[in-house]
């Protein structure tokens, strides 16, 4: 006996502390009442560039939904038809029937008699006949209480058979008016926004059922599982889809206020028909900053099985009884249908521009309505970023890029501009971009990879930050810095001044040839480096020079490493370029390469901007590029103190002297500032290169430096790039006078001739 | 045995009197929990388990009026023919390739869930094993009862129906303490259950028998207030837990549970209809159930000892022990005290198989009840001594007496 009373005090026990327990009691009741919690989705944060023009920002728009049972109540009448006639042999499903329907009456001859306002006739069509006595006393009984069956159905006695034949059937008629009320109003919706036609809300209707059809079955799953009987699975799927038929789902999103106006002006020609209220990520300038902003995207299921495990999922909370508890538990919390960043400032700073949602906390009455308010916290709008980017530039730039691909012919243009010494990105574009706003169609892929092809298959890849190209002639710079500062003191240096020959054709010791048809004949440092003469620099690469100082200095000013701008990293080589270890650079012929930027290292067209930022400093420092947060630059400790005056000197007579690489190119030796092209080769006897053309301006004091590189071109890097870097100095010009050449006194110094030196 | 109200010719009345209590309140709660929006009682789905209530209780009445003696000479066969139909059942799963839970044989008017049979047959066989035998105090005399439990024990799990092969070994538990096993052996059984259910925990998934779901409801018991288990593993558990928290002394009012109208509680017709009793009728409602559930079966104990038959005795107390486990463990799985396990609570949850074997098991117990049999002790075996002559009209009343006492 004490087997059996035990366990009963045990239970009672337990009963006393979750019922008769004061405060267990008070927990469970609040716990059961506070069942609807309703969030309050934030509004996203807005982009901004340096004079507060906006970048990406959210809208409110308009989406129409649509209720299923008052879109097309007959679904309804259809499955109870079918059904009673199942049960008595062999007829025809649901799916059928419909097809029926649009077979028996002609919707276009409907649609335009109404139009003009004529009745159609026959005013009653039948649906279906010969239907037994007992089945339509059943789809009376079962269709009887609902006053759309009573008013546009009716079950007819079929008087055109013999008598006994007339007490044994009858006919199912329906008023095609108003049984097509689906199809007639998506066609009036169609025409009231003008943007879908007919077939495709019809479209987008069927596949809104068909998830209907799926969240349906998920709801079942459990008790098939458990292995419910089947009778109670019929009647739980049932209920279930006649829930969801009952709620709103998107048919038609971000319609114009125009549209919304007219559906709402009339709303009993839409029956069904809901317009809600939602919001849209606009990106005003398009494809100029496509990978600079990045774009939103859905949250997948690997991300929500982050959510859950960091416990930062919101529609798995417990039930939260207080706003402080909620408060608490939203930081950084995420809905299943949420969007978050991908790619670009979206990505980078979304847990600021997401925003905190906020809720309401309702008591909820017998049919989960009603209630008193509980408890609400109001949501929290995401916080602005301002960047530094000039839109004008960017937009400036952009366009020029554009326009040099289509003209010339080359595979993809990136450019970008950064302010000295803060390091701050005033543009960052590349052609060709992707439209963020477009980047969720799959139309919009199919189009731009039908378009470029095979030529630029990575046109969504952020270029200035993740394209690694070889540098070319631009690595010279690298090259005579080390070379200046190579050696324990000053005499183990290369000497600027000392001259070396250049030959034309094959030069030996090293089997390379200098780019230059005719040779360059004996040349300095300046000479060379404003002519690019490939001979001198093999000479100082493989004589003043080994690997690991080409890799000290490589390094140091930027090539091989992150830049460290203030967006998501790619990962692999495509942020940090490539630089070859020292111990893989054997021989000389791989030093004399290294020399000249090619085969040995990879830049990006962002490591090669911080490269010639700290060229702009006087190689004090390195400046790190950043776009919201203020990054501090890299100090540069030079040996020799005259290195960066040498390296400035070279970079000036690039643009000044008469030898120069960019003197004469459309007429940019009219502007005051330094430069250095570089054409690089990316494959063996290919007539095509990767052309360059880096600077900073103006001068003695640069406020900005530049990168410019087109990929795949015809051209070298002063006749590619040149043009692009021409609108660039008008621009600046306007702004500041200063990058006019002989604006300033010490820029003379740049016209004399060998003499001088 | 007591004369008047508590006789053993009351005590089929009182076991027909508390299982139609139960009956009620179930059908009463089935349709809090099954009605549509603003159907009246009874509902359709009320309707259905009042059909089948009446056919059980018309089976109690059939089968209280049969002679034991019969089940007891036919026991070895319905047990043969239960696990015979288990093996069936299983066959058909295999061959089918379905994974799914099959539980169930689907004839045309109703369906038969052989598991539930398999209860009373295992009953029915041990008793009949058991009835006369002495060797239950050693290992070796409880092999065979171990055997004929484990077979259908095994043929259930692989259902799978974790909770019907749970019973069984409680009722061999029982009914081998109670035909003369040692108390030792009962407390190392009981020891090691209490050590299985952690080991299952830790070790669950190496367990080729459990399947995933099954593993995940005894975690989910073993750390149910955990936040995050509450959410997952123990979510169907926490909402019965505030069903039955929210409902007080007196409950929120008959078809006014929060839990219950708003089907936040999965299976609130079936394995939960406990916390929708607790939510509505609060405390009072949920202690009137549980006094009539252990009501039910201290009557079925109190019989096993007020017959002399050791076949009744066994058959009284492993339908005892069987509505015990079954009831206790129902109760506690929606207080937390114990694992999910899908175990119906007895006459009161939604279904027909196990009303029908619940009244079936009752009535062998009013049966025996009323069934008076004689046991005839050793010194009632000796020869008596010669009776001195009796007078014929001492003779003619000791005759009347006889044919009253063989009714």
């Amino acid at each position: 006996m004490l087997a059996v009373i035990l366990p009963a005090l045990a239970i009672c026990w337990r009963l006393w502390s979750f019922q008769l327990h004061p405060a267990a009691h008070q927990e469970y009741k609040v716990r059961a009442e506070s069942a609807k919690l309703r969030t309050l989705q934030p509004l996203r944060g807005t982009i901004r560039d340096r004079r507060g023009g906006v970048l990406a920002e959210s809208r409110s728009g308009f989406d129409i939904h649509f209720v299923y049972s008052d879109l097309n109540p007959r679904h309804i009448v259809i499955e109870v038809v079918c059904e009673e006639l199942a049960r008595l042999g062999d007829f025809p499903s649901v799916t059928e029937m419909e097809a029926g329907l649009a077979e028996t009456v002609d919707i276009e001859k409907l649609v335009s008699l109404l139009r003009q306002g004529i009745p159609f006739k026959p005013e009653w069509v039948p649906l279906a006949i010969w239907i037994p006595p007992a089945a339509a006393e059943r789809i009376r009984l079962r269709l009887g209480p609902r006053r759309y069956f009573r008013d546009h159905f009716e079950l007819r006695v079929m008087k055109d058979k013999p008598l006994e034949a007339q007490q044994a059937h009858f006919g199912l008629w329906f008023r095609p008016v108003e049984v097509f009320r689906m199809e007639l109003t998506l066609r009036r919706l169609s025409q009231s926004i003008g943007r879908y036609d007919t077939e495709d809300l019809m479209e987008r209707l069927q596949l809104s059922l068909q998830k209907i059809e799926a969240m349906v079955a998920r709801d079942i799953q459990s008790d098939i599982r458990s292995g419910a009987d089947a009778l109670f699975t019929r009647k739980k799927e049932k209920n279930s889809r006649r829930i969801f038929y009952r709620r709103g789902h998107l048919l038609a999103p971000d319609i114009s206020l125009d549209s919304v106006s007219r559906i709402e002006y009339n709303p009993d020609l839409f029956p069904g028909i809901r317009i809600v209220d939602s919001s849209r990520r606009i990106y005003p300038h398009g494809e100029v900053f496509g990978a600079l902003t990045g774009h939103l995207r859905q949250l997948n299921n690997r991300d929500l099985k982050i959510l859950e495990k960091s416990g930062r999922r919101l529609d798995r909370y417990p039930k939260v009884s207080s706003a402080e508890a909620f408060a608490v538990l939203r930081q950084g919390a995420l809905r299943p249908n949420d969007v978050v960043g991908e790619g670009g400032l979206e990505e980078q700073y979304d847990l600021a521009l997401r925003g905190e949602y906020g809720m309401r906390l309702q008591q909820v009455g017998k049919n989960g309505r009603g209630g008193k308010l509980l408890a609400s916290l109001s949501s929290t709008r995401g916080k602005d970023i301002h960047t530094t980017i000039d839109s004008k530039l960017q937009e400036l730039l952009y366009r020029q890029l554009w326009a040099e691909c289509a003209h010339h012919g080359h595979a993809a243009a990136s450019a970008a501009i950064m302010e000295i010494p803060s390091g701050a990105i005033l543009a960052s574009t590349a052609y060709p971009g992707y439209d963020p706003n477009r980047i969720r169609d799959a139309n919009y892929h199919k189009e731009m990879n039908a378009s470029l092809g095979s030529q630029t298959p990575d046109w969504l890849l952020d270029r200035p930050r993740s394209k690694a190209l070889y540098p070319g002639s631009i690595f010279k710079i690298v090259t005579t810095i080390a070379a200046l500062e190579n050696g324990a003191d000053w005499e183990g240096a290369v000497d600027p001044l000392r001259k070396y020959e250049c030959l034309v054709g094959e030069q030996k010791p090293f089997s390379l040839r200098c780019a230059s048809r005719y040779g360059h004949g004996h040349l300095d440092l300046y000479e060379a480096f404003e002519a690019s003469c490939n001979n001198y620099f093999y000479y100082l690469a493989a004589r003043h020079l080994d690997a690991g100082g080409f890799n000290q200095w490589a390094r140091r000013l930027g090539c091989g490493d992150l830049t460290g701008i203030d967006l998501p990293a790619m990962g692999g080589a495509y942020d940090r370029g490539f630089l070859k270890k020292p111990e893989d650079v054997k021989g000389e012929k791989a030093l004399c390469m290294y020399g000249i930027g090619q085969v040995q290292v990879q830049m990006t067209p962002l490591q090669a901007l911080r490269m010639v930022g700290a060229v702009a400093t006087g190689l004090k420092a390195a400046p790190r590029p950043w776009l919201v947060k203020k990054k501090a630059p890299d100090k540069i400790h030079t040996r020799n103190s005259r290195t960066g005056a040498i390296i400035q000197e070279c970079m000036k007579r690039v643009v000044s002297s008469p030898h120069g690489t960019v003197h004469g190119k459309f007429g940019l030796e009219d502007f005051n500032f330094a430069a250095k092209t570089g054409t690089a080769q990316y494959k063996s006897n290919n007539p095509r290169y990767h052309s360059w053309l880096v600077g900073y301006g103006p001068l003695p004091n640069p406020s900005i430096a530049f990168v410019v590189v087109c990929e795949k071109s015809r051209l070298g890097g002063g006749d590619a790039c040149s043009p692009i870097v021409r609108e660039l100095m008008e621009y600046l010009a306007g702004t500041d006078p200063r990058f006019l050449a002989g604006q300033e006194g010490s820029f003379s110094s740049s016209r004399k001739t060998g003499d001088d030196r | 045995m007591k004369a008047g109200l508590f006789s053993n010719r009351m005590i089929r009345w009182h076991l027909a009197a508390i299982s139609l209590g139960l009956c009620g309140i179930g059908i009463l709660f089935v349709h809090s929990t099954m009605r549509l929006d603003g159907e009246a009682f009874p509902g359709k789905v009320a309707w259905s388990q009042i059909i089948k209530a009446c056919i059980a209780f018309g089976g109690f009445i059939v089968v209280s009026r049969i002679n034991y003696r019969f089940f007891e000479r036919k026991s070895y066969t319905l047990y043969g023919l239960v696990l015979f139909g288990l093996c069936v059942l299983l066959g058909l799963k295999f061959l089918r390739g379905d994974p799914s839970a099959s539980r169930w044989f689907r004839l045309a008017l109703f369906d038969v869930q052989p598991s539930e049979l398999m209860k009373l047959g295992l009953i029915l066989c041990l008793a009949r094993y058991l009835r006369y035998r002495q060797d239950q105090g050693g290992l070796k005399g409880l092999l065979m009862p171990c055997l004929l439990t484990v077979v259908p024990m095994g043929l259930v799990i692989l259902q799978p129906d974790l909770g019907t092969a749970l019973v069984l070994p409680c009722i061999l538990l029982a009914m081998v303490f109670v035909a003369g096993a040692p108390w030792k052996y009962v407390i190392a059984v009981l020891a090691l259950a209490a050590l299985s259910i952690p080991a299952v925990g830790i070790f669950g998934d190496k367990i080729p028998l459990l399947k995933p779901y099954q593993l995940s409801r005894i975690t989910g018991w073993l750390h149910q207030d955990e936040p995050s288990v509450r959410l997952r593993e123990a979510y169907q558990l926490d909402q019965s837990k505030v069903a039955i928290g929210s409902g007080g002394l007196t409950g929120r009012g008959y078809g006014r549970g929060n839990q219950n109208v708003l089907g936040n509680l999965p299976a609130r017709h079936t394995d939960f209809i406990f916390s929708v009793v607790g939510e509505e009728w609060g405390f009072l409602g949920a202690a009137l159930l549980i006094l009539l559930l252990t009501g039910l079966v201290l009557l079925c104990f109190s019989v096993a000892m007020g017959t002399e038959d050791p076949y009744g005795k066994l058959l009284a107390v492993g339908i005892g022990a069987s509505f015990a486990v079954q009831s206790y463990q129902n109760i506690g799985m929606t207080l937390g005290l114990t694992p999910i396990t899908g175990l119906p609570l007895p006459f009161v949850s939604y279904g027909g198989s196990s009303l029908v074997s619940s009244y079936a098991a009752l009535a062998l117990v009013a049966r025996v009840a009323t069934q008076r049999v004689r046991v005839l002790s050793p010194q009632e075996l000796e020869p008596a001594p010669p009776l001195a002559p009796v007078p014929a009209a001492e003779h003619r009343r000791a005759k009347r007496l006889v044919t009253l006492w063989r009714d």
